[in-house]
């Protein structure tokens, strides 16, 4: 195993996303290898660096210029049929589907990470309870010149590794039981 | 009335295009009904490596699918474990042996670019398998760890036709 590699495992490890054996390796590495196990403190200080919390993130965005900057979006001067009211209702329209503030005012960044969030917890999810039968619906990455229609497994575990530009989709079984070896 | 026998010509040729009943090709010849290939075969190439969790590494055997290969991660000491190409009719299945696993490949369909092949790999009691619809020289990279974690094998397959 390499430092990518090894590296790359520390990393599966520290995200709950090891399978099969690979938790075993990960901390027979990690009282091993003295760098394996700084990489892996490493990460953890990271993450409790970073931790914040949502409650008071949001407590603290200052949203006193939220209706002034409503009010910039709407059209001066008086209004006229053709461009004043279709106006005036795309911004009534941008207030009440959007508790953020408009303008300048950018998105925190804790924001942007909810979706690759969701996403992740989805796949994780997925990985979990895929049991026996297990399968997924249709997936259509980089140019779609290999879509994974179906995964069937009795096995623990079944996961599908998105297509590259010239590489094919991975898809991962484990055997159900040590007979099914080979 | 020969004008709204028109637009509905138009209608019912736009539908038939986007609902994948007729094609144009790039000469510009329109092609009405199904594309399926009955009758025609295709070409399954599978290599297959086996390697070892934890491990790192590849032998000369399998630098043909090297790259493939490096992606499955937390996996290397690969070596090569076999190879074969399998000639799969439309509708039908074609089998192969490696060692004490049986991989099958059976062409569901064939229309226009894609071929949709269902590929099963069974060591044990019950197959795992998975469905692909791949363009020409496509497909997908299998992998089959065993439960215990200390063998995975990769089946790297690929359609043409």
């Amino acid at each position: 195993m390499n430092t990518e590699e090894r590296d790359q495992l520390i990393q599966r490890y520290y995200d709950g996303e090891t399978i099969g054996s690979e938790a075993a390796l990960a901390e027979r590495l990690l009282a091993d290898d003295p760098e394996a196990a700084a990489l892996l403190d490493g990460l953890r200080q990271l993450s409790d660096s970073i931790r914040i919390d949502i409650v008071e993130a949001v407590a603290a965005e200052d949203f006193t210029d939220f209706w002034t900057d409503v009010r910039g979006k709407l059209p001066k001067g008086p209004l006229t049929l053709e461009t004043g009211q279709d106006d005036r209702e795309r911004a009534r329209e941008m207030v009440a589907s959007s508790a953020e503030p408009l303008g300048a005012r950018s998105r925190p960044w804790w924001q942007w990470m909810l979706a690759p969030a969701a996403v992740m917890a989805a796949v994780l999810a997925f990985a979990l309870i895929g049991g026996p039968e297990s399968t997924v619906a249709p997936t259509a990455l980089a140019d779609g010149s290999s879509v994974i229609e179906e995964v069937e497994s009795e096995g623990q575990i079944a996961m599908v590794q998105p297509e590259t530009d010239d590489l094919p989709p991975i898809v991962w079984f484990i055997e159900a039981d040590a007979s099914d070896e080979g | 009335m020969r004008m709204l026998n028109m637009r509905m010509l138009m209608v019912a040729a736009a539908f038939f295009l986007v609902g994948g009943l007729a094609s144009v090709s790039p000469s510009g010849q329109l092609t009405v009904g199904s594309e399926a290939y009955a009758g025609a075969d295709i070409s399954v190439n599978v290599t297959v490596a086996q390697g070892t969790p934890g491990a790192s590494g590849s032998d000369d055997s399998v630098k043909k699918i090297k790259r493939n290969l490096d992606r499955i991660g937390g996996v290397g000491g690969w070596k090569a474990a076999g190879s074969g190409k399998l000639k799969v009719p439309v509708g039908k299945s074609a089998s192969k042996t490696f060692g004490s696993n049986t991989f099958e490949a059976n062409c569901i369909s064939l229309t226009g670019d894609k071929a949709k092949v269902k590929i099963s790999v069974t060591g044990g009691k019950s197959p795992n398998s998975t469905t692909v619809s791949a363009s020409n020289g496509r497909g997908v990279d299998v992998v089959v760890e065993s439960a215990d974690g200390k063998t995975v094998y990769a089946y790297v397959v690929t359609v043409s036709w």
